[in-house]
């Protein structure tokens, strides 16, 4: 239906992308920084350590000389190779934590339709893996590549020194790493990718499965859903055996790379050392040098592989960054919002799919409004539209004359109380639920008294803890009738001008419902509410109906007048005549 | 303290007691292993004597075949070692899903379901570790006592001067393992409550926008992501602290070459470049201990990794036993005897209550929110067990010893809000049949739910991807697939929680209807609150505060049940007609 392609596609401008990435985050440049000058630093020290190594192993014992020095220097590189390996730890970990902050606020803000269009419980690994193989890709392949061209360089100096033909023979062997590196590097890429997307449907299916254990069970279905587990875990042990397979065998092509070159070097020093032009002690420093160089080369082959399977995460973090935000403060401070809600020709498509059509209604001020009509067409749409969690294409909503889209999305939205369909609450105790987005100090009367008033108060003191008592992930230790009435004492709580309830009240029993929309009257005296709902008692309860089909207005008018003239209304009305 | 460790070890040990482990492969990869140390020792003796500057054409030519076949070798045991392991993860990964899908509901609830998909995707993996840690760790201690062994043949005195150190290496090992498992554990757990975290949060997006919340949010997240990095960099001073560690012991065994050997090159017991040859022996005493320690401390990280793996493996499943159930009964009624039932024991949610719910008729329940209503269907199904008193599926199947699941297949279960699964409109009508279904069927099933319009105006029908738990469809649509796919299953016994308060009033009529019809001669049982729904059933049983206040029909009820009275009056206030 309206399925974006898939955030794993690959595409262009990858490169362009991960530099605004790299810019909108914070990069702990300062650590990354020392990173690199204490690697620099180490270097030199390993150098100095190999060059005492070799007078040693030459058989030259001279304690001061030799011994004394050597053994500083050992213990020098133990001391700052530590520290190196603390700091490119922490530059690891300032990385994460300033990429999953980045990702989060991002996501947090991005508009409503992002939800839909993206499997939202795809999006938890974009914070916890995605961000990992980006922390790896800047410590282990970036700032890598500096500090291993460094190290080359100095070595080559090093080397250098002894004679310069030495240095030119290693340098001429220095491509033939970086050629294989590359063509490894394109095999491995695609496997290990592989391997993170089938990891990630796992987690998807895993977790759409463990939040309906019931359903599940009423379905008797556990052996079925046994075998979907296992088909999804199949796939990725074939993925996983396959980037092994990928992984081993070029293990030994880096070795047998990694033999010419020893050849090679052997080959040329030999000569030297030969004809004298090199001492024993020369010989076994260069050798320790070159051996050196070959595996800086060596883990040159490590960071395409590390790039190229990088690429992945990178590219769909990058596409998430680069959506734009809902701008919750730009525009007028709605304070005091007030008026009629006016909704003029609205035309909005979901995906494809038209739903509401040249909608226009005025929803009168101080009064209560139910929006009623068969499903689907298109009520908890317009309750959406009126809260601003989608653009639509053509007309106008406005609010007092004003339009709502000139307001500043958070005022707006804290000027209007918002009770949806599926109660949401989140872990975490009943108060911290009650105080849920409510932006000032409520005092313990206040609450009590909005508990009250939604008819859950006495629920909440035969708890255990009473108000501190914490409810299980989404709630899910309450009922749907408690929920329900928890949302709706939170909506009190907020002291909105206007209340929206969609099928706010639609689990609650026939007495509790009546004594709530007595409350629902008081504490929304001379203000504005819209509700959606389908039962007779609820309907009832309204001054003003709009009958809603197809996207269009059918009818309305004051109860009255629709009870004289809607044949859908008295319907309604009727006990739904099943006799 | 003693007890709880030998309680870890012996938990961690029973764990590899419940799936088969591929031996073959292990056994495999450490012969390979054991052949790869050979090699080993004798390529390092070849690099003592290059590093000598013995550079003849042999030892070249020697040492670079070595190499290739060390290499060889070694992607021999990689490879074998891979499917080993990965064998090992996906039926330790098995073993954890199916105790989940069969953990009792209580359990589920407590337990918070977002924390258990770590446990089933991350944790698991690491039960391998502990298999090929060990593998490779007999193949290191082979190659570490055959260094050794050189070593000494090499040079006693030297030797025995390094033996010394030989209480710091043991140390180090003690304190490193340690470590690993407080790190592991710490850090395993920070990742898991950042996951739950996202995971609630994230599918609450629509709840967090209407509220305001999106700055506080911001704030949390980043708390929980916060969390997560201080567990980062305590892993990254553990670890460095581990190696720290080790390399004091590395260096102080260089020192102890360094100055011992030059001392015995001076007075002339070593030969001049005896410290070059000792050196290289010793490399490869220090790396065969180097590895040993990573072992190690995989197999101690492994454990806290895998501690809650554990914890869920060792809850008591769900028991499917005890007899079939017995469809042929003379009398096929449902039977509540003194039945009480509390959530959390203080709190009492059921107080004996007894009823009995006949066989081929309508019966509704009605009361209060919270006078145990919903509760009454979920105990009917065993998702909960009574605390006391019995009941009865049909005369002769008592809940308490029947099978479970073939209980529940008598029954369809249709909530308010009813979850679907990602996948197309068809998948889901047909989730949960055990045989094989016609298109016919299910066009059948969705026309009795008043689904098919809508079905077939979808550019897909019925093949239409709903997208994660069906988000794509509104929530009436969702309500009206449910019902279609419990209408598949064919139940004896239909079980209707406010199955209509999300439909639009034509549509929840024509659907009741259709309902009635379909289950003509069998079981509705119908919690609504909505008095029509109500005053047609065939028997209405009412609840408050979890006892029965009265049982009848509509006119019955009219002349005893107070509670029953005020719903009439509620709704026949204001006027409306009758």
């Amino acid at each position: 239906m309206r399925k974006e392609p898939s955030l794993f596609v690959q595409d262009k401008g990858i490169a362009r992308r991960f530099i605004y990435m790299l810019r909108k985050a914070k990069i702990p440049y300062v650590w990354i920084a020392c990173y690199i000058a204490i690697s620099a630093l180490l270097t030199n020290i390993g150098l100095d350590v190999t060059e005492y190594t070799s007078k040693l192993f030459a058989g030259d014992v001279n304690f001061t000389a030799v011994i004394l020095p050597f053994l500083f220097y050992q213990l020098l590189s133990l001391v700052i190779g530590s520290i190196s390996g603390i700091v490119s730890d922490l530059c690891s970990a300032r990385i994460n934590r300033n990429f999953r902050s980045m990702i989060w606020q991002k996501i947090v803000k991005l508009p409503m339709s992002f939800y839909e269009t993206n499997e939202p419980k795809e999006l938890i690994s974009r914070i916890t893996t995605d961000v990992t193989v980006i922390s790896r890709l800047i410590m282990q392949v970036f700032v890598a590549i500096i500090t291993s061209l460094y190290s080359v360089f100095v070595t080559l100096q090093r080397i250098g020194s002894y004679d310069n033909k030495l240095m030119l023979s290693l340098i001429v062997i220095l491509p033939f790493n970086i050629l294989i590196a590359f063509f490894v590097g394109k095999i491995q890429f695609g496997i290990s990718d592989k391997v993170n997307r089938k990891n990630a449907e796992l987690t998807q299916s895993i977790a759409e499965r463990t939040n309906n254990a019931m359903l599940i069970k009423s379905f008797t279905n556990e052996d079925k859903e046994y075998q979907n587990g296992k088909t999804k875990m199949k796939e990725l042990y074939t993925a996983s055996i396959a980037n092994s397979w990928v992984s081993s065998l070029t293990s030994p092509m880096y070795v047998l790379a990694g033999m010419m070159q020893f050849i090679v070097i052997v080959l040329v020093g030999r000569g030297f050392y030969a004809d004298g032009s090199l001492s024993l002690q020369e010989w076994i420093a260069y050798f320790g040098f070159a051996t050196a160089i070959v595996n800086v080369l060596t883990s040159y082959c490590g960071y395409w592989t590390t790039l190229k399977s990088s690429q992945g995460a990178t590219n769909r973090i990058s596409h998430i960054m680069q959506k734009l935000d809902e701008p919750l403060h730009k525009g007028e401070a709605a304070e005091n919002l007030k008026g009629d809600i006016s909704i003029d020709n609205i035309v909005f498509y979901y995906g494809e799919k038209l739903v509401l059509d040249h909608f226009s209604a005025r929803l009168p001020k101080g009064k209560t409004t139910a929006i009623i009509g068969p499903s689907g067409s298109g009520k908890t749409t317009l309750l959406n539209l009126i809260e601003r969690f989608y653009p639509w294409k053509e007309g106008q909503i406005t609010i007092g004359e004003k339009d709502i889209q000139s307001y500043s999305l958070k005022s707006y939205r804290d000027s209007i109380a918002y009770v949806t369909q599926e109660s949401v609450l989140l872990s975490g105790t009943i108060k911290d639920n009650l105080l849920y987005g409510i932006h000032r100090s409520v005092t313990q009367e206040e609450l009590e008294s909005a508990c009250k008033a939604a008819f859950i108060h006495d629920f909440i003191l035969s708890l255990p803890q009473k108000y501190d008592t914490k409810i299980g992930e989404n709630g899910s230790t309450l009922s749907g009738g408690q929920k329900q009435r928890l949302s709706l004492a939170r909506a009190f709580l907020k002291k909105a001008n206007y209340l929206l309830m969609d099928e706010a009240t639609a689990a609650m029993d026939i007495t509790t419902k009546e004594g709530i929309w007595d409350s629902i009257r008081e504490n929304m005296k001379e203000k504005t509410v819209v509700f959606v709902a389908h039962d007779q008692q609820t309907v009832r309860q309204a001054d003003y109906i709009v009958i809603m089909a197809e996207g269009k207005v059918l009818d309305c008018g004051t109860q009255q007048q629709m009870k004289d003239t809607s044949s859908y209304y008295q319907e309604i009305l009727n006990e739904r005549g099943r006799e | 303290m003693k007890k709880q460790k030998a309680r870890i070890w012996k938990s961690f040990l029973t764990l590899y007691t419940k799936f088969h482990i591929p031996w073959w492969l292990f056994l495999l990869s450490l012969a390979s292993g054991l052949l790869q140390a050979e090699v080993a020792l004798r390529i390092a003796s070849y690099l003592i004597q290059i590093n000598k500057g013995e550079l003849y054409n042999s030892v070249i030519i020697s040492y670079v075949l070595l190499n290739v076949l060390n290499a060889v070798l070694a992607m021999l045991q990689n490879i074998l070692t891979a499917y080993g392991s990965q064998k090992i993860t996906i039926r330790a990964r098995l073993l954890v899903w199916r105790k989940i899908l069969h953990l009792p509901m209580k359990e589920v609830e407590r337990r918070q379901p977002s924390s258990l998909i770590s446990t089933v995707v991350n944790e698991v993996t690491q039960a391998s570790t502990t298999v090929t840690m060990l593998i490779l760790c007999f193949s290191s201690v082979y190659g570490f006592f055959r260094a050794c062994f050189i070593l000494y043949q090499f040079n006693a005195t030297l030797s025995l001067y390094l033996l010394l150190l030989l209480p710091l290496a043991i140390a180090v090992f003690v304190i490193v393992g340690k470590w690993q498992f407080k790190m592991y554990k710490k850090q395993y757990g920070a990742l898991n409550e950042m996951t739950s975290f996202f995971a609630e949060h994230i599918s609450s997006a629509k709840h967090i926008k209407a509220q305001g919340m999106q700055e506080q949010e911001v704030d949390e997240g980043i708390c929980a992501i916060n969390k997560q990095y201080k567990a980062d960099i305590y892993a990254a001073i553990m670890g460095t602290m581990q190696t720290v560690l080790n390399a004091i012991y590395t260096k102080l065994c260089t020192v102890v070459i360094a100055v011992g050997g030059s001392s015995l090159i001076r007075n002339n017991q070593m030969e001049s470049t005896g410290i070059n040859t000792f050196d290289g022996y010793m490399q490869k005493v220090n790396q065969y201990l180097a590895e040993m320690l990573s072992q190690y401390q995989g197999i101690k990280g492994a454990q806290g990794a895998l501690y809650n793996v554990n914890e869920v493996l060792q809850l008591k499943e769900e028991q499917d036993v005890g007899k079939a159930f017995q469809p042929e009964v003379t009398c096929k009624d449902i039977v509540f005897e003194n039945v009480s039932f509390g959530y959390a024991a203080e709190n009492k949610v059921l107080d004996a209550v007894s009823f009995r719910i006949p066989y081929g008729k309508t019966t509704a329940l009605v009361g209060d929110n919270g006078s145990g209503k919903s509760t009454i269907l979920k105990l009917m199904q065993g998702f909960y067990l009574p605390d006391s008193g019995s009941i009865y599926i049909g005369e002769q199947n008592n809940l308490l010893d029947t099978r479970l699941s073939e209980i529940r297949q008598q029954f369809g279960y249709v909530l308010q809000h009813n979850p679907l699964f990602g996948g197309t409109i068809r998948e889901n009508i047909v989730y949960g049949l055990k045989r094989e279904v016609t298109d016919e069927e299910v066009m059948q099933a969705a026309m009795r739910a008043d689904a098919h319009q809508f079905i077939v105006s979808l550019p897909e029908g019925y093949e239409t991807d709903i997208g994660e738990s069906g988000n794509r469809l509104s929530g009436g649509q969702r309500q009206r697939i449910a019902i279609a796919r419990v209408l598949m299953m064919n139940p004896e016994y239909l079980l209707l929680d406010e199955a209509g308060a999300s439909l639009d009033h034509n549509s929840d009529t024509r659907i009741y209807q259709a309902v009635q019809e379909y289950m003509q001669g069998k079981t509705i049982v119908v919690i609504a609150h909505t008095m029509d729904e109500i005053r047609h059933a065939d028997q209405i049983i009412v609840l408050k505060q979890g006892s029965i206040e009265a049982i009848g029909n509509h006119e019955d009820l009219l002349q005893c049940s107070e509670t029953y009275q005020g719903y009439i009056q509620t709704q026949m206030k204001k006027g409306v007609k009758q």
